[in-house]
């Protein structure tokens, strides 16, 4: 069965680009538009992994993880924070606050679909 | 040797302040002084001219119209008045027995110490500016759609082509998404090249009557206050009729008016207002602009960015993709845009927060203003 990740970023394009990445590389797809809808969507359905964007409106990327790590039902999901986002600072706050890693936009496909993998074995 | 000045020292200050402690220091060392709050008239008849203006661009524009530079007076830039200015001063005059010549030693080092300081500080801000000037280009570069997002669907259309002999097969997916993202590179490099229009052409003002220019505002608005409905958001506008003229380039200021309000919708949450008015102080007219943003998360001009956002490329939030039909400026250069065009019409242009106490949490809003001199 195939595993599913859920995407959340603001950017409508930029989502697409992900879901058809993830898509072709056999994995069963949801998308969100930030962090309050993503959190919906987490709790609601049924993901093994998440990746997501650092800067957006009405709940941001790193809040978001915090609430995730402290939700009971999903507090174990692995983050994949994928952000334009590249100072070291924020990078450790991303960390700290329990995202399992941290890839630079414009992604390569391989790095993140490689970042993927060791998430989901 | 030298003796002890038996001309007086002037010193020129607008606070009250500054002139009880400069007197009272020339006093001491028994040196007779003339302070004054105003700069006219002014008399040769003083030793030294200490002048302590509030920014060094008053001091060099002053500098150049000085009517004894000739002389051997002395002009010093004396802002901050800070204890180091004292000790220096203090320390030289009262080891060297209060010599006038020593005393001009001593405010000429005065001056070259604060000169040193102001090229520095300049200098650091400089550095800053730049160095959140490119940090904001690789952003944007970078963001949900545009150049960054091409450099990705390239490298995945090189990780899936199939090698056909003469031809490769695409995915025919990528290529869509890859055209429809092309929009948003053009609009991006657009927007470039406006903001390089509007550097490279002058803009040539014309007289024209507030009331007509107020009866123009509904269709300079038009074009964005179209896409409110999308976010829920209602636009207040108010009016004041004021008398007298404007001396502007139309087209240029509804630019301005239409770069103001896609800043606010941009970053004001779903289901707020936006408050536009246009009003009068004095002899200035006024167009404000006052959006309500997200408390945490999004929107907002913290009070050490104010002036920086105003710098080319400068963001502190990317904006969202579905704004893109509207952007003008892409890539951070929206309120350079609007500060370039109000500083030709000699006006003055300004963002910060605003943080109002509702019934249940504080409320955030973002506060833009233009300010633009009234003509007979």
């Amino acid at each position: 069965m195939a595993k599913r990740i859920l995407i959340i970023d603001d950017s409508a394009v930029f989502r697409k680009v992900l879901n058809l990445n993830l898509k072709n590389a056999g994995y069963e797809v949801g998308e969100a538009s930030d962090g309050v809808d993503g959190l919906k969507k987490l709790i609601e359905g049924n993901f093994d992994l998440v990746v997501c964007d650092v800067n957006m409106p009405n709940m941001d990327g790193l809040t978001f993880v915090s609430k995730v790590r402290s939700h009971e039902k999903v507090r174990y999901i692995p983050i994949v924070m994928l952000t334009t986002e590249s100072k070291e600072e924020k990078k450790q706050k991303g960390l700290e606050a329990g995202a399992k890693a941290w890839l630079v936009k414009p992604f390569s496909p391989e790095q993140l679909l490689n970042a993927i993998s060791k998430l989901l074995p | 040797m030298n003796k002890r000045p038996e001309r007086p020292v002037y010193i020129y200050s607008r606070k009250e302040e500054n002139l009880k402690q400069l007197g009272s220091f020339f006093q001491q060392i028994k040196i007779p002084s003339t302070t004054s709050v105003s700069l006219e008239p002014l008399e040769q008849i003083y030793s030294i001219y200490i002048f302590c203006f509030e920014s060094f661009l008053e001091f060099q524009e002053y500098k150049k119209i000085f009517p004894f530079s000739q002389t051997t007076s002395v002009l010093v830039h004396l802002v901050p008045l800070n204890s180091t200015w004292y000790e220096n001063l203090a320390d030289i005059v009262l080891t060297n027995n209060q010599d006038l010549h020593i005393l001009k030693l001593a405010v000429e080092l005065a001056y070259l110490r604060e000169l040193e300081h102001k090229t520095k500080s300049h200098n650091h801000s400089k550095f800053l500016i730049q160095k959140k000037s490119i940090y904001s280009l690789t952003t944007s570069l970078s963001q949900g759609s545009g150049l960054g997002t091409s450099v990705t669907l390239i490298d995945m259309i090189d990780m899936q082509k199939k090698d056909c002999g003469k031809y490769y097969e695409i995915n025919k997916e990528i290529i869509e998404l890859l055209i429809k993202n092309n929009e948003h590179s053009r609009n991006l490099l657009e927007g470039l090249q406006n903001m390089v229009e509007l550097l490279e052409n002058s803009i040539s003002l014309e007289k024209i009557f507030i009331s007509k220019f107020l009866d123009k505002i509904p269709s300079f608005i038009e074009r964005i206050t179209s896409y409110f409905p999308k976010k829920n958001i209602e636009l207040i506008l108010q009016k004041e009729e004021v008398e007298g003229y404007l001396e502007i380039n139309e087209e240029k200021i509804q630019l301005v008016i239409e770069e103001l309000l896609l800043n606010a919708y941009k970053y004001s949450i779903v289901n707020s207002k936006i408050e536009f008015y246009l009003t009068s102080h004095e002899e200035n007219f006024i167009l404000k602009v006052r959006n309500q943003v997200h408390p945490e998360f999004y929107g907002g001009v913290p009070p050490e960015l104010e002036k920086l956002v105003r710098e080319p490329f400068v963001r502190i939030y990317p904006p969202g993709d579905e704004h893109f039909p509207l952007v003008k400026f892409g890539l951070g250069l929206g309120l350079t845009a609007i500060d370039y065009i109000v500083n030709q019409h000699n006006g003055f242009f300004s963002i910060r927060d605003e943080v109002v106490s509702g019934e249940k949490d504080n409320e955030n809003f973002v506060v833009a203003e233009i300010i633009l001199p009234i003509v007979e």
